[in-house]
């Protein structure tokens, strides 16, 4: 009876499936491009195991989120099969088993797609005929499958953890539960620890510039880690003082749409935060890895022969993409969750006295921010170290590559107004059809 | 106790000194409305507001409650004379709470013929069928009838949520069956609040966020919002619930915050479709007292859905819905609860009986 009823209810909430299933191919399909590439990398002699270990990190941040998502949605359900009698060890096996089976499903299907565009953009070239094909994507699976094993097992793990933790009550209103902070004061915490990581790492980055050449390697090898710490400070910091202000009943919110905004951002403060700061380093990577890409591409950037240049290139120039594709991917089904999830809100919005055309602009604000909160540490970054970095290429390069760094991040800067474009589009015009239903 | 009059007094102070209606609601951290409301007579000030406006106005409580500035020799007199209106106004209150004003009461909702068909490929279906009615300022009104008859569907039309077929529906003089889009939002926004049976309240905002949501909606001044939210929460008994989240409280204050939602920004009418059907019979009863408050003390006009005929005992007027029409309306006149609630179950019966007899004709 508990399996015909998980069925049912698995047909019946089929939407959030797909959005799930969407989500976790596309992660799994980045993983496996990453890894083809890491292999391809590792016979032509260069390290690339960075990208995937990133990528695994990324992968496990954001599966926790989505089974946290599947949790809320299916809450309820699950206080009804406790209700009915059933013990709760056996409701978190058959949980953990569905969301092992699906992710499996989402496995084979990622790892398809992702060799797939890896084999239409990279087998023409003569570096990748050394290796039948086979060879390439058995190891890349193989690998895929293991950091698919590490992503499920720590997820499991957290997930059997909080199932356990709640009772029937707690999942009755699991759903509608918005996550606070205990001490709201905290976020001054955050605010001094970021001001620290963030001079620490400015340091650091005068260090690259200004120290003789035999002494760079010291700041090079240490500058990730305040960089990775001012990153995840300041997102608490921000949202932290955010939900404070809302805790306060501060005046500055009470006006205009702030309010609705303020709450929507701050309902799951601390995972938001924490998904913000992983996005946030999504993109300076992609931003990073754009930069290097072109660089090795330029004629006069004579370090390597012509064609590894352009394998390296390409390479990084791919990375770029495939960052900027979960980012933008992942937040903007993040925001089509949440607007299918609000519809109940839209429509007591339209009641209030706002017109669908009205919280159709409501919406589009909310989704503006949300593609753009986690660039603003990346580009709080890139403004105080940009300057630092190009004065100190150009000091490296030739002449005729002046300012390059300039040209080279504007360029990016170009190409991420084009896939926000693109992706602010997809959402706004989804968004539209869920709030003209819903009111 | 001559509100019209006291009102005209308020107005005549407020020109005295030199303020607008803004500068005086301003003073007193309420809306110009609810000013405008207090000089026309067709509501009192808080009870918490008495002092302050009396301050602001530079006139004793004697004086605002006699209408009039009292000359000193006449003080002794004036004063008794006041103090005994205002006791009788409040015995005389044991059974009927009905206003009595000395002028008639004005229409706030003026419904004339509307109907609504809902036509598919196959079917069509006339939910509301020539439906007249007219509500006064300040009174509490019951629409009754089974599920299906077309009560909700009347409600959405006058809410303009939805567009009827044929007819007219004025809210405060204003026709509101034609309006585009925008201005039909602006109107609900400016001129109506309203009651759901499942609260509807937003489950990611604190009772007081959800309360401040409708004002910030309104584009009340932010530094208002605060304190009107503070006496409305008292008044409604939420106060000690105003920073929990939805789920965290009873369904009665849930209730009771979708009802401070509604009234926050002093609406013309308050719809409320079946608000007590989710509710115990204590927590609708608390809940039908509120509604009840406010109509006497915040001088609210409220439209009320209901098949409960508890729940419709509690209103001024009742109008018997079936099949889309009007078939009958009662008034409970000066009757106690009692009466009006057997007058009710009466009414019912001979409605379940009506296509055997002769049918009444209802007047609007």
């Amino acid at each position: 009876m508990y399996l015909k009823l998980s069925v049912r209810n698995a047909r019946r909430s089929f939407a959030d499936y797909l959005l799930y299933v969407t989500a976790m191919t596309l992660l799994l399909a980045v993983a496996e491009v990453s890894n083809c590439m890491a292999i391809i990398g590792e016979l032509a002699g260069f390290q690339v195991i960075s990208l995937p270990l990133l990528i695994a990190v990324i992968q496990i941040v954001l599966a926790g989120y989505m089974d946290t998502f599947m949790l809320k949605q299916r809450a309820k359900e699950f206080a009804n099969y406790l209700l009915l009698g059933m013990g709760k060890k056996r409701l978190t096996r058959l949980f953990l088993w569905e969301v092992l089976l699906i992710g499996f499903c989402c496995y084979l299907a990622g790892t398809a797609a992702g060799f797939a565009v890896y084999g239409f953009w990279y087998f023409r070239e003569p570096l990748h005929e050394m290796k039948h094909w086979g060879f390439l994507y058995g190891k890349s699976m193989f690998y895929t499958f293991m950091s698919f094993c590490l992503m499920e097992t720590v997820c499991s793990f957290r997930l059997k953890r909080r199932l356990n933790r709640l009772q029937i009550r707690e999942l009755m209103y699991e759903k509608n539960r918005s996550q606070g902070v205990k001490d709201t004061g905290n976020y001054k915490k955050w605010g001094r620890i970021f001001c620290l990581c963030f001079m620490c790492f400015i340091g650091c980055v005068c260090g690259i510039v200004f120290l003789p050449e035999a002494y760079i390697v010291y700041p090079v090898s240490v500058a990730a880690i305040p960089l990775l710490l001012s990153v995840f400070a300041f997102y608490q910091w921000a949202f932290g003082c955010l939900y404070a202000q809302r805790k306060m009943k501060s005046l500055k919110i009470y006006q205009k749409d702030m309010l609705y905004i303020t709450a929507h951002f701050t309902s799951d403060v601390k995972t938001t935060a924490i998904v913000n700061a992983v996005f946030c380093i999504c993109f300076l990577f992609s931003a990073c890895s754009f930069v290097t890409g072109m660089l090795m591409l330029q004629p006069e950037f004579q370090l390597f022969d012509t064609a590894v240049r352009q394998w390296m290139g390409m390479s990084q120039i791919s990375i770029c993409i495939v960052f900027l594709v979960i980012y933008f991917s992942i937040l903007s089904l993040q925001q089509i969750i949440e607007v299918r999830q609000n519809a109940k809100s839209s429509r007591i919005m339209y009641c209030m006295g706002k017109s669908s055309r009205q919280i159709e602009r409501l919406v589009n604000r909310q989704t503006a921010v949300k593609l753009i909160a986690p660039m603003i540490m990346a580009l709080l970054i890139l403004l105080f170290c940009l300057p630092l970095l190009n004065g100190k290429m150009n000091f490296i390069l030739p002449a005729s590559m002046g300012n390059i760094l300039y040209k080279l991040t504007g360029a990016f800067g170009a190409c991420m107004i084009l896939f926000y474009s693109c992706y602010f589009g997809i959402v706004s015009a989804m968004s539209r059809r869920y709030i003209n239903s819903s009111v | 106790m001559n509100q019209i009059r006291i009102g005209a007094f308020i107005s005549e102070r407020r020109k005295a000194n030199g303020w607008t209606q803004s500068q005086l609601a301003e003073k007193l951290g309420i809306t110009d409305k609810a000013v405008s409301k207090w000089e026309t007579g067709r509501s009192m000030p808080d009870l918490s507001l008495f002092m302050p406006l009396c301050t602001l106005l530079k006139i004793t409580l004697n004086e605002l409650f006699a209408g009039e500035c009292i000359a000193e020799e006449k003080l002794k007199e004036k004063a008794d004379e006041v103090l005994m209106d205002v006791i009788t106004n409040w015995l005389g209150h044991d059974q009927w709470e009905g206003q009595e004003c000395d002028a008639a009461p004005q229409s706030v909702l003026e419904v004339e013929n509307i109907s609504r068909l809902y036509e598919t490929e196959s079917s069509s279906v006339l939910a509301v069928n020539n439906v007249s009615f007219r509500i006064p300022q300040g009174s509490f009104t019951g629409i009754m009838g089974a599920s299906g008859c077309g009560k909700t569907t009347l409600l959405h039309l006058i809410a303009t949520i939805d567009r009827p077929t044929n007819g007219a529906v004025r809210i405060s003089g204003q026709n509101i069956t034609d309006l585009p889009e925008e201005a039909a939002a602006e109107f609900r926004r400016r001129h109506l609040g309203f009651v759901f049976q499942e609260y509807n309240l937003l489950e990611t905002l604190t009772v007081y966020e959800n309360i401040a949501l409708a004002l910030t909606v309104k584009e009340v001044s932010k530094e208002n919002i605060r304190p009107m939210i503070r006496r409305l929460s008292e008044k409604l008994d939420i106060a000690a619930v105003l920073d929990k989240f939805p789920y965290e409280v009873s369904g009665g204050q849930r209730q009771r915050c979708a009802c401070a939602r509604a009234i926050v920004a002093n609406p013309d009418i308050i719809l409320a479709d079946e608000p007590t059907g989710a509710l115990d019979s204590r927590a609708a009863r608390q809940l039908l007292d509120t509604f009840v408050m406010l109509c006497r003390e915040c001088g609210a006009t409220i439209l009320m859905v209901t098949h409960d005929v508890m729940a419709a005992s509690y209103c001024d007027r009742i109008l018997f819905m079936k099949d889309g029409e009007i078939k009958a309306a009662l008034n409970r006149e000066q009757k106690n609860k009692q009466t009006f609630f057997a007058d009710i179950l009466k009414k019912i019966q001979w409605i379940e009986g009506e296509s055997h007899d002769v049918p009444e004709t209802f007047r609007p």
